[in-house]
C-alpha cells in the first residue's frame, strides 16, 4: 500500500481546517479507505472531534500524544516508535453498521511547549535554524512518511501560524489543501501563506518545496455579493496559464449540519452530514472527495 | 382520459432516461431517500414489509437509508418488529441498526415468552366498605421473578441475544458524549483533556 499524505492548512485560523479534515477523513473512511489523522495543532480540535474529551484526556495522561513523542524523540533523544502512538478505530461514527476505519495521532496543549523545547534543545546543541529544519525533515521522512505503507490516506490537521512541524508536513505532503473562506481577510492570508511556502526562495537546502501547488478549498461559503466577487477573482486566478494555485470546483457551504458534524452527537455518517434542509453527502462531500482523488492521482 | 399521472410509471421513465432530467439529479436522490424513509416509518410496516423493501432495493441501499434514520426512529422500528427481544431496549444505536438489517435479511424475531399459567383466581371479595387498612399482601403481588420455564421448541430456535445486539461494542461507549437534547454542562470550560497533563518524560530537563 502506498498511501497519500495530505496536509490541510492555512496560516489563518478559523477558516475550517479541522472541519475539512473531519469531513474528508469520515468520507474517505466511509468509502472504504483506511485513514490516519495526525493532529499538528496544540488546540487539539481534530483530536477531540474524533476521540472525545474523555479518551483524549486518557491519551494525554498516558503519554500517548504527538507532543510526548516529539519530546522523547527530539528533545530527549530517546527511542520511541510512532506507531505506538496511534489510536485505531477512534471515531464513534459508523457506516453501514461498522465503525469508520479512522486512526488518530492526537495532540494536546503541550505541543506548543514541546515545539519550543525542541528549538531550545537543538539550539543548545549548536544547530542552526537550517539544521533544525533539516533535523525535523529527516525525522518526518524516517518516522511519519513510512505510515503511508499502513494507511490509504494520512491527513495532517495543521496548526494555524505554521509551526516548524506543520511546515515540514506541508512541504512533505503529496497534496496541500488550503481551506479558505472567500472573503477579503482569508484570501489576503492566502497570499501570505503562498509566499511563505511556495514563494521564491522559500525552499532551502534543508527543506524542499512542496510537490504540487496548493489546492484551495472554499469553506464556509455563503452566497453573498462579497463572497461571490472574491470567488470569481479566485476562479480567474486559478484558471490563468501561470496559475499559482488550483481551486476545488466544489465549495463547502456554511452549514449547521457541518457544525454539528464536529460534535459527537451523531452516530452514523449519513446522519452527521444530513439534516432537514441539506444533504451534504450528495451535494458537497462526494464531489470534494472525487476532486481530491483526482488531484492526488495527478500528484 | 387520464386525470393524473401514473407516478410509478413516471419514476420508472426518469430512471430509464436520466439524461433527459439533468437538472433534477440531486433531487432524485433526495426524493428516493424521502420515499423509502417514509415507507420505513409507516406504522403499518411489518416484518414482511421490511423484507419486501430489502428485496426490492437490495441490502446496501437499504442500509444507507437506515443509517440516515434518527437513532430514536431506528429503535422504535426495531423494538416494534422484535418486541420480545430482551436486549434491544438498552442496546447501542449501532446494534439497533444491525439488528434491523438482520431482521430484514432473514433473522426471526424473538418469540413471545410462553404464557405463565395464571394462578386460580380466588373469588373476588366484595369490597369492604372503607374497612381498616390492609395489612396482608395480596396473593398475586409477589415480587416478579424471571421466567424459569424450559424453552419451548419454538423459542429454542430463536436467538436469545443475537450477536447483532449482544456482541456489538458501542464504538464510543466511554466518550463524553452528552445524549441528544441534554442541557449543556454548567461550566463551559470543563474539559478533562484540557485539564490533563502528560507524564514527565524519563529524561525531561527541568
Amino acid at each position: 500500500m502506498t498511501g497519500k499524505l495530505v496536509a490541510v492548512a492555512n496560516m489563518k485560523g478559523g477558516v475550517g481546517k479541522t472541519t475539512s479534515v473531519v469531513m474528508l477523513a469520515d468520507a474517505l473512511a466511509a468509502g472504504g479507505a483506511s485513514v490516519l489523522v495526525i493532529d499538528l495543532d496544540p488546540q487539539a480540535s481534530a483530536s477531540v472531534c474524533f476521540a472525545g474529551d474523555g479518551i483524549l484526556a486518557e491519551m494525554i495522561t498516558g503519554g500517548r500524544t504527538l507532543d510526548y513523542y516529539l519530546g522523547l524523540r527530539i528533545v530527549d533523544r530517546d527511542k520511541a516508535s510512532l506507531p505506538d502512538f496511534i489510536r485505531d478505530y477512534v471515531s464513534s461514527t459508523t457506516h453501514l453498521g461498522e465503525p469508520l476505519p479512522i486512526s488518530l495521532i492526537a495532540s494536546g496543549p503541550s505541543l506548543r511547549i514541546v515545539e519550543r523545547e525542541i528549538i531550545y534543545a537543538l539550539t543548545k546543541r549548536n544547530y542552526s535554524m537550517h539544521a533544525i529544519e533539516g533535523h525535523l525533515w529527516k525525522l518526518f521522512q524516517e518516522d511519519f512518511a513510512p505510515l503511508r505503507d499502513q494507511y490509504d490516506y494520512v491527513l495532517f490537521d495543521c496548526a494555524p501560524g505554521i509551526s516548524p512541524m506543520t511546515e515540514v508536513a506541508i512541504r512533505a505532503s503529496d497534496l496541500v489543501v488550503v481551506a479558505c473562506i472567500a472573503d477579503f481577510l482569508s484570501t489576503y492570508g492566502l497570499k501570505a501563506f503562498y509566499e511563505t511556502i511556495w514563494g521564491v526562495g522559500s525552499a532551502s537546502e534543508s527543506m524542499l518545496a512542496p510537490k504540487r501547488p496548493p489546492h484551495v478549498l472554499i469553506t464556509r461559503w455563503q452566497n453573498t455579493k462579497q463572497q461571490a466577487t472574491t470567488y470569481a477573482t479566485l476562479q480567474q486566478s486559478a484558471a490563468a496559464e501561470d496559475a499559482r494555485f488550483r481551486l476545488f470546483k466544489t465549495r463547502v457551504p456554511q452549514s449547521a449540519a457541518l457544525a454539528n458534524a464536529l460534535t459527537l452527537e451523531y452516530q452514523t455518517f449519513a446522519n452527521k452530514y444530513r439534516d432537514a434542509s441539506r444533504d451534504l453527502i450528495g451535494e458537497v462531500i462526494t464531489p470534494v472527495v472525487a476532486e481530491l482523488r483526482e488531484a492526488l492521482d495527478g500528484a | 382520459m387520464a386525470l393524473e399521472i401514473d407516478g410509478l410509471a413516471v419514476l420508472c421513465a426518469i430512471a430509464e432516461a436520466p439524461e433527459a432530467f439533468p437538472a433534477i439529479r440531486s433531487d432524485v436522490t433526495k426524493a428516493a431517500h424521502a420515499l423509502v424513509t417514509k415507507q420505513l416509518k409507516a406504522k403499518t410496516l411489518d416484518l414482511a414489509g421490511l423484507r419486501a423493501v430489502r428485496e426490492a432495493l437490495g441490502p446496501q441501499p437499504l442500509a444507507l437509508i437506515v443509517d440516515g434514520l434518527k437513532d430514536a426512529e431506528v429503535k422504535a422500528l426495531v423494538t416494534r418488529l422484535d418486541k420480545h427481544h430482551p436486549d434491544l431496549k438498552d442496546g447501542p444505536a449501532v446494534a439497533h441498526r444491525r439488528h434491523l438489517m438482520a431482521l430484514a435479511a432473514a433473522l426471526d424475531p424473538v418469540a413471545p415468552p410462553a404464557a405463565k399459567p395464571k394462578p386460580a383466581k380466588a373469588p373476588k371479595a366484595k369490597p369492604a366498605a372503607k374497612a381498616a387498612p390492609r395489612i396482608a399482601p395480596e396473593p398475586n403481588k409477589e415480587p416478579a421473578k424471571e421466567p424459569t420455564e424450559e424453552p419451548t421448541e419454538e423459542s429454542a430456535r430463536q436467538p436469545v441475544a443475537p450477536a447483532s445486539v449482544a456482541a456489538v461494542p458501542d464504538p464510543a461507549p466511554a466518550k463524553a458524549r452528552p445524549p441528544a437534547g441534554q442541557a449543556a454542562p454548567a461550566d463551559a470550560l470543563a474539559s478533562a483533556a484540557m485539564a490533563a497533563r502528560p507524564p514527565r518524560r524519563p529524561r525531561q530537563q527541568e
